[in-house]
């Protein structure tokens, strides 16, 4: 829309909603129309000046008081112009885009609404022709924000990628946290029975309880501003050795020690689940191995041994 | 009539507590022409009657000062011409007409049908989804559209505030100066032409269009349709789109298929046929491999997945990560890399 356009349209609407709130504040107006209140003062004054003619019995009639003003007389503008076909599908598209974001409105709000637009603009909005497919992380974002306001239990379906399974439990969600560029529920885990945080582009499916969320009182909320994956103190020391190709480990995880060896990086590195030692090990295809410690090492060796079983007599 | 006079009586007159300043800035085009507008819009919607240009000339303020004092006529069909086409844009129709039989040219009028919000309410919930509905759009291409959408709902009376954990509201991806008008073109069901450029390609190519869709998927816009140059279905990046995009004056061919997925079309324009393999995995497990799956069949206490994949040192590495979990079993050169990774893993090989 060009400026004029969009100034016509604004001058067009003044009019009407002053008139629909009887007396209209001039800072909550400005904010609404998002212009500043000496804009606003000043289109007000433009359509002072305004009529289906220059009679002065035809003149749009505003009373100014110190912060507010009203309508006199109307000229003829009771009501907002209608919405036009590309307003009426910018709104419906995004309804319906909403209808697919689970808890971000009540129930069937988004679904009501779409339907009053679509009688406003007098016309079925086809919304077919738009298709807005949002990240994973996008799409449960309003559900766990929710659940954290509303202090409810979610039962949650999960992606474990260090144990490549999907994991089906309550939750008791404590807070949403954002870090680098990834989007976390920080939960109590009923299943675990611990503290867990989980992200949210590996959210399966979720569903709010009606049941509160409670978390027990000694727990306190993760501090991230280092990152969320913080090696814990009570998770296992493992030593890996990344062979060519492999380095990028050593700065894709937090470590606590990095050597540089022939042929290798030497990186120390606490590990919440050996599972994710051994799946990394197969991945390389020996390309990183367990320095120690040395039961891990021989059981990631067992695991892939076991895996190999399977093709035996090939 | 003599409109200046008027309009100092009436900015003279007693009673009215004044705004600061009455007069606007003489030289301020703009806002004399957006008054121009408001007023001609106020004198056509006030009347049943067909308005002719002449009145409309005379009683309209703004008209009357010509710039262009050597041809005022001249000037003032054209400041008219623009401002009629300014009212279309905005969604005003102009209806035009004689009012009886003796008229020797026609009129204008608004019908106040045709012009006006019909009266329309919100419970507060979906006053809620309407104000996170245009959030969505706050920084893509149709901002402004959302933002005026709003500005007339809430003009109508509906109380819009500012949603709760609006923070949190994913905004869909950003400007793409071409997307208004393609989607106009899908709902309009029209034919458009427009410059794309082909990933690696050198120059941009004049494609001829019947848009089906637009996608929104991973931060980027596309367009779907009937490519009438390749006769068939193509989709095409907007981001790839240079300069505008054409609306031509001719009837589409084809019709939206009801089982279009944009989706499946623009994933498989990215895609590169690859070859089929074959796993089998444990019911609950190698979940990551499930995913890639397009086709999952039981067979006695296994999962058989079939996966389309291009990259076997890629796959066998996902296979391999699963460990005793998946088991590849087609075709020959992917078992191989499976187990030389599991080989390697196991400490078969140093």
């Amino acid at each position: 829309m060009t400026d004029t356009g969009d100034k016509v349209t604004r001058l067009l609407a003044l009019v009407p909603y002053v008139l629909n709130r009887g007396e209209a504040s001039i800072s909550e107006t400005a904010k609404t129309f998002g212009i500043s209140e000496d804009q606003l003062r000043k289109e007000l004054e433009m359509l002072w000046l305004c009529g289906r003619s220059s009679g002065p019995e035809d003149l749009i009639d505003l009373m100014f008081s110190e912060d507010s003003v009203s309508v006199t007389y109307d000229g003829g503008l009771s009501r907002p112009l209608k919405l036009t076909a590309t307003e009426a599908m910018t709104l419906a598209v995004a309804l319906r885009t909403l209808t697919d974001v689970p808890g971000a409105t009540q129930s069937g709000a988004a679904e009501r609404a779409l339907a009053k637009i679509e009688t406003a603009a007098g016309q079925h909005l086809d919304t077919a022709g738009v298709d807005i497919r949002l990240a994973a992380q996008d799409r449960w974002v309003s559900l766990a924000q929710r659940a954290v306001t509303e202090k409810r239990a979610v039962e949650l379906r999960y992606y474990n990628a260090a144990r490549d399974e999907s994991t089906h439990r309550i939750i008791d969600p404590v807070q949403v946290v954002t870090a680098d560029g990834l989007t976390y529920l920080e939960a109590w885990c009923r299943r675990a029975e611990g503290m867990r945080i989980f992200r949210l582009d590996r959210f399966e499916d979720a569903a709010l309880l009606d049941e509160p969320a409670v978390i027990p009182p000694d727990v306190s909320p993760k501090d991230v501003s280092g990152g969320v994956y913080r090696p814990a103190p009570e998770h296992m020391l493992v030593e890996l050795s990344l062979g060519p190709g492999w380095e990028w480990v050593s700065e894709y995880y937090p470590c606590e020690q990095v050597d540089t060896a022939e042929h290798a990086v030497l990186a120390s590195l606490r590990v919440a689940d050996p599972a994710w030692v051994s799946a990394l090990v197969r991945r390389s295809g020996g390309a990183v191995s367990v320095l120690a410690p040395e039961w891990l090492a021989h059981e990631v060796a067992r695991d892939a041994a076991a895996a190999l079983a399977a093709y035996a007599g090939q | 009539m003599n409109t200046k006079t008027d309009r100092r009586a009436r900015a003279e007159r007693g009673g009215v507590r004044k705004p600061s300043s009455r007069r606007l800035p003489f030289a301020d085009m703009a806002a004399r022409r957006q008054q121009r507008l408001v007023n001609l819009v106020l004198l056509l919607l006030s009347t049943r009657q067909f308005v002719t240009a002449e009145r409309i000339r005379e009683t309209v303020e703004g008209y009357d000062v010509s710039e262009d004092a050597s041809n005022p006529d001249e000037a003032f069909k054209r400041s008219f011409e623009r401002d009629k086409a300014e009212l279309r844009e905005l969604g005003i129709p102009l209806e035009t007409g004689r009012n009886s039989a003796f008229d020797t040219e026609d009129g204008y009028r608004i019908a106040r049908k045709d012009f006006e919000l019909p009266p329309i309410t919100f419970a507060a919930d979906e006053a809620a989804a309407v104000g996170l509905a245009a959030r969505l759009w706050s920084t893509a291409s149709l901002a402004s559209e959302a933002r005026t959408a709003l500005i007339k709902l809430r003009a109508a009376g509906v109380e819009i505030s500012e949603p709760l954990g609006a923070d949190s509201l994913p905004a869909l991806p950003a400007n793409e100066p071409t997307l208004p008008d393609l989607l106009a073109a899908v709902s309009g069901k029209r034919v458009v032409q427009f410059s794309h450029r082909k990933p690696y390609a050198e120059a941009a190519e004049r494609r001829t269009v019947e848009p089906w869709g637009v996608l929104s998927w991973r931060g980027r816009w596309y367009v779907v349709g009937h490519d009438r140059g390749r006769g068939d279905v193509r989709s095409f990046r907007l981001d790839r789109i240079s300069g505008g995009v054409k609306v031509l004056a001719v009837e589409p061919e084809t019709t939206r298929p009801a089982d279009l997925d944009m989706l499946e079309l623009v994933r498989g324009a990215n895609n590169q046929p690859g070859q089929l393999a074959t796993v089998q995995v444990t019911p609950g497990r190698a979940v990551q491999l499930r995913r890639l799956a397009q086709k999952v069949v039981r067979e006695g206490d296994f999962d058989v997945l079939t996966i389309d994949y291009r990259d076997t040192g890629w796959l066998s590495a996902l296979i391999a990560a699963a460990g005793a979990d998946a088991v590849a079993v087609e075709p020959p050169t992917l078992v191989k890399s499976v187990m030389a990774l599991l080989e390697g893993a196991s400490g078969g090989r140093k």
